[in-house]
């Protein structure tokens, strides 16, 4: 072979005759470049790739040239450089007489990497065969092993060929056989697979890298699979070889399948995207619901395991109102700095809830802005809330602010008490004058010794009581109206009350010629605990209103229930009786059977109502059955608890027994330790519950935070005195509407005049020191001890 | 000056009205603001027996009377200026004073029917308004039963 070139070249060089066009065409014909040099180490020839190798050398590579010159000149050019490469080959090239190595890689001042091999010709010349190498020096076949076992997909690409090689891997990535795919395998047919749309990005991005002078690009697109499927690809392209002026010769790549990272990345986001949608939902839907509470008022707030607040939607114009909550405090931490708002409800009922796990609902505080004296009343209400495991994790509750609510309360509370208020003057003003009416007309008739003035006075008279019974009706059933009429709890006896109302009722019925009999069953539970006041006026209206009504026969008063079942009272007449539809109006108020019946019996008509009222106040019930020109049964139902026979019971206490104050809780006011030690030590003995304080002020606090049956308070105290703290603690519980609870003055300063001033600024007694344990603890019983009930006389409306 | 009154002289001492009579009688003390009841409290005693009466108009006077007097016999009204009757009434049973003992006859707007009751140590009859003459007498005989009856005696 190299004899045939020797001679090819040989002949070639002298003239311009076929075998030297021949050999021309055949080495240009070959991929690497070529120069072949005689014995003198003279360029003979070199081929089109040799020269497109070393563009710089173009001028000097023509026949004859020394091959140390055109490594020179190659050097002084900048095609070489002894910075790069082997450097031996240059320092053995320069030699005239070298002998050459048979292999070397140079790497050009470009960068580019060219493998020489060097082969000798038996005339004493060579030929040198120039291949760029794609990588460092790395055995190709180990470099292949490596990429096969990365499983990775390779490529490369000769530019000037548009040829590209690719392996196994890339063949199975497209799901095909190496065998398949075209031969050559052309860029273009790698393009043909990119989607379009991906296609013009790689592009976009490839050529503004290289022109930025980057050799590494890295683009993502979907790649087209033989089965028509897309599959997304990372490719990772080197430029390896550049010509002059930059631009790609030779590059090499891999790709990389990302179909699952990228389909996970697109779930993800997917999944991000429904996230985002479901969370923008739920904070719009959280928005309204707190723009709607807002509206009303209300806002939302949550506490966490340890119950402190972790959030609130407090916001808005009810923010700056709602400014006392605190985040990340419990009630307790947030009440123990806040007085106003701790003592203005009893707080141990939310605390004792949340203790218990249990919800709590409608639980009502007030605040009170401490310069402007604003009130601001809050109810809240709280359930608890647990985690997905079943774990408690915190309360979870609303919050609306019912100031308005509350005033509204108030002042209806207030205009209603001024109607009551009303009523018990008009009721005082008109029986004043009617006292004196009435009085004097019993004082007349009694002087007067004429009959038919004595008449006339008795006329005045009983017109002057029947204008009571009504002024007394009226008032009854206003106050039963306003609820404000408050059932005793007192053991009585039945037949006594009854006894009483068929004796007050004897005289008119003899007067009219009726039988009014009283008839008790035998197994009959007499003594009964309730209101035998209002018990007595049950009775007295029906059993008058039989009386009115019956000209002739009987009125019978029967009273039967065992101890388990109910009182009944029923009363029957023989009177003139009533319609259905008489019967049917008969309950309302100032609705008589018939306007005639009012012209011929007199009357209100508000006797029944009241009846039925008090009965129903009483839990029970009224039933009327009449039939005109029969007569009328009233049965009236009273669901009362027997009753003790406390009588006898209250007639043995002694003087001497000690009075049972069990449960009685006791607020003990005194600057003197003495004193409040025996005050303690004095009911302590008697079963009270003692809580004490050294001044007003501290008594105040106490007052408002805890909760007493009744106060004991000195006179001369420091800080804040008696008086002062008495008028604060009434102030209080108006504001809070509660009910007033006793307070006593507890003082050395007893003089009769000052007793009397104690009592007239509002103290519901006054005790005189020193204390007798006798005297405290007789006051005590009566004001709160067990015989103290609610409608005791003794204590005030 | 009415008809029917024992006799006896009528002292007026700013708001106090007392009414002096002998060692005998029996001392009431009546704490009234309405003159017209008032009045027919002392029409309605006179018919009764020798009491010597001592008027008072508000809760105070009273107080201080009955701090500083033994009476056989207290007529209080619920109704009264500076200290109600009730709180009144209370003060004296629940503290030392000469009359913690004292029967007492109570009336008040409030009460349906007249019923006695055990105040204390001493027995009550709470009574409604308007005055009952009937009532008003049955109580007085029953709280204060040697005055009365010596007086009815007499007549």
């Amino acid at each position: 072979m190299s004899n045939v070139l020797l001679t090819l070249a040989q002949a070639g060089s002298g003239s311009d005759s076929d075998p030297a066009r021949l050999l021309s065409q055949i080495i240009d014909s070959v991929e690497a470049g070529i120069a072949l040099y005689d014995e003198h180490g003279e360029l003979v020839i070199t081929n089109q790739r040799y020269r497109a190798l070393y563009p710089v050398l173009g001028p000097i590579l023509c026949h004859g040239t020394p091959h140390h010159e055109i490594v020179a000149y190659g050097l002084e050019h900048g095609q070489f450089d002894r910075e790069h490469g082997e450097r031996g080959w240059i320092e053995r090239a320069m030699q005239p007489s070298a002998s050459h190595a048979p292999a070397h890689e140079r790497v050009l001042a470009d960068g580019r990497r060219v493998r020489v091999i060097t082969t000798s010709t038996p005339l004493g010349g060579w030929v040198e065969t120039h291949h760029t190498a794609p990588s460092a020096n790395i055995d190709q076949s180990f470099h292949g092993d490596v990429i096969e076992a990365a499983q990775l997909a390779t490529w490369d690409l000769d530019v000037a060929s548009d040829v590209m090689r690719v392996n196994q891997r890339w063949a199975d990535m497209l799901g095909c056989e190496l065998a398949d795919l075209p031969d050559p395998y052309l860029s273009a047919h790698w393009r043909e697979r990119v989607c379009a749309e991906d296609l013009v990005e790689v592009d976009e991005c490839f050529y503004r890298d290289i022109g930025q002078g980057a050799d590494l690009i890295e683009t993502e697109y979907r790649l087209r699979r033989f089965d028509g499927t897309w599959i997304w690809v990372r490719d990772r392209s080197r430029i390896l070889v550049r010509d002059a002026g930059g631009n790609p010769l030779y590059m090499a790549g891999v790709i990389i399948d990302i179909s699952q990272s990228k389909a996970r990345e697109e779930a993800l986001a997917a999944t991000t995207a429904e996230l985002e949608t479901a969370l923008a939902e739920r904070r719009a839907a959280e928005g309204r619901l707190a723009e709607v509470a807002a509206e009303a008022g209300a806002w939302f707030w949550t506490q966490d395991a340890d119950l402190r607040l972790v959030s609130t939607s407090i916001g808005g114009e009810h923010g700056a109102a709602r400014a006392e909550l605190a985040l990340e405090r419990t009630f307790t931490e947030w009440l123990a700095e806040n007085d106003s708002i701790r003592s203005s409800a009893d707080w141990r009922i939310v605390l004792d809830a949340q203790a218990r796990r249990e919800p709590f609902r409608d639980f009502t505080y007030c605040r009170i802005d401490g310069a402007t004296g604003h009130e601001t009343w809050t109810r809240i209400s709280g359930a608890p809330t647990y985690d997905r495991d079943g774990q408690f994790s915190g309360y979870s509750g609303v919050g609306i602010d019912i100031t308005e609510l509350h005033l509204a309360r108030r002042r209806a509370e207030e205009a209603s008490s001024a109607k009551s208020d009303f009523l018990a003057t008009m009721s005082h003003e008109i029986r004043t004058p009617l006292n004196g009416v009435l009085g004097m007309a019993e004082v007349l008739e009694r002087l007067l010794v004429d009959d038919a003035k004595r008449g006339m006075a008795a006329t005045i008279r009983q017109s002057g009581l029947i204008l009571l019974d009504i002024l007394n009706n009226i008032l009854d059933l206003s106050k039963i109206e306003a609820g404000k009429i408050e059932l005793e709890h007192l053991s009585f006896d039945i037949t006594e009350v009854a006894g009483d109302t068929i004796g007050l009722y004897s005289p008119a019925a003899a007067e009219k010629g009726l039988t009014l009999d009283l008839m008790t069953a035998s197994d009959l539970q007499a003594r009964r605990t309730g209101d035998p006041t209002r018990i007595r006026q049950i009775l007295n209206n029906i059993v008058s209103n039989a009386v009115k009504f019956t000209d002739e026969g009987e009125v019978l008063v029967r009273i039967s229930g065992r101890a388990d079942r109910p009182l009944v009272i029923e009363v029957r007449d023989t009177g003139i009786g009533m319609t259905e539809e008489q019967l049917a109006r008969v309950g309302q108020a100032f609705s008589q059977a018939d306007t005639s019946i009012a012209r011929r019996y007199g009357g209100t008509g508000l006797g029944t109502p009241i009846v039925r009222k008090l009965v129903e106040l009483m839990g029970g019930e009224v039933r009327i059955t009449s039939a005109p020109g029969v007569g009328t049964t009233v049965r009236a139902t009273l669901p009362l608890e027997p009753g003790s026979d406390t009588l006898a019971e209250r007639a043995a206490d002694d003087e001497d027994t000690v009075p049972n104050l069990d449960g009685i809780r006791v607020l003990a006011v005194d600057d003197n330790e003495t004193n409040l030690l025996v005050l303690e030590l004095i009911l302590n003995g008697c079963g009270a519950a003692v809580t004490t304080a050294r001044d007003g002020a501290e008594a105040l606090t106490a007052y408002g935070s805890g909760h007493f049956d009744v106060v004991l308070l000195d006179i001369a105290m420091p800080v804040m005195d008696g008086i002062e703290a008495l008028a604060r603690m009434r102030a209080q519980d108006a504001a809070r509407g509660k009910p007033r609870r006793p307070i006593l003055a507890v003082t050395a300063n007893a003089m009769p005049h000052q007793v009397a001033d104690y009592l007239a600024q509002g103290f519901d007694a006054c005790i005189a020191k020193p204390i007798s344990a006798a005297d405290l603890c007789h006051a005590l019983d009566m004001l709160v001890g067990p015989g103290a009930g609610p409608g005791s006389m003794l204590l005030e409306a | 000056m009415m008809p029917g009154l024992p006799a006896g002289e009528v002292e007026v001492d700013e708001d106090r009205i007392v009414w002096s009579a002998d060692m005998t009688s029996c001392k009431v003390l009546l704490a009234e603001d309405d003159e017209v009841s008032r009045d027919l409290v002392r029409l309605l005693l006179a018919g009764l027996g020798r009491f010597d009466i001592t008027c008072v108009g508000d809760g105070r006077a009273a107080l201080l009377a009955a701090s500083t007097k033994a009476f056989d016999l207290l007529i209080l009204d619920h109704n009264l200026p500076e200290i109600p009757g009730d709180r009144l009434l209370r003060q004296l049973r629940l503290s030392r004073n000469s009359n913690t003992t004292t029967p007492v006859i109570f009336y008040s707007a409030s009460i349906a029917a007249p019923r006695q009751v055990q105040g204390g140590r001493a027995a009550e009859w709470h009574m409604p308004k308007p005055i009952d003459f009937t009532a008003f007498a049955q109580a007085v005989r029953s709280l204060v039963p040697e005055q009365t009856e010596a007086f009815e005696d007499m007549s």
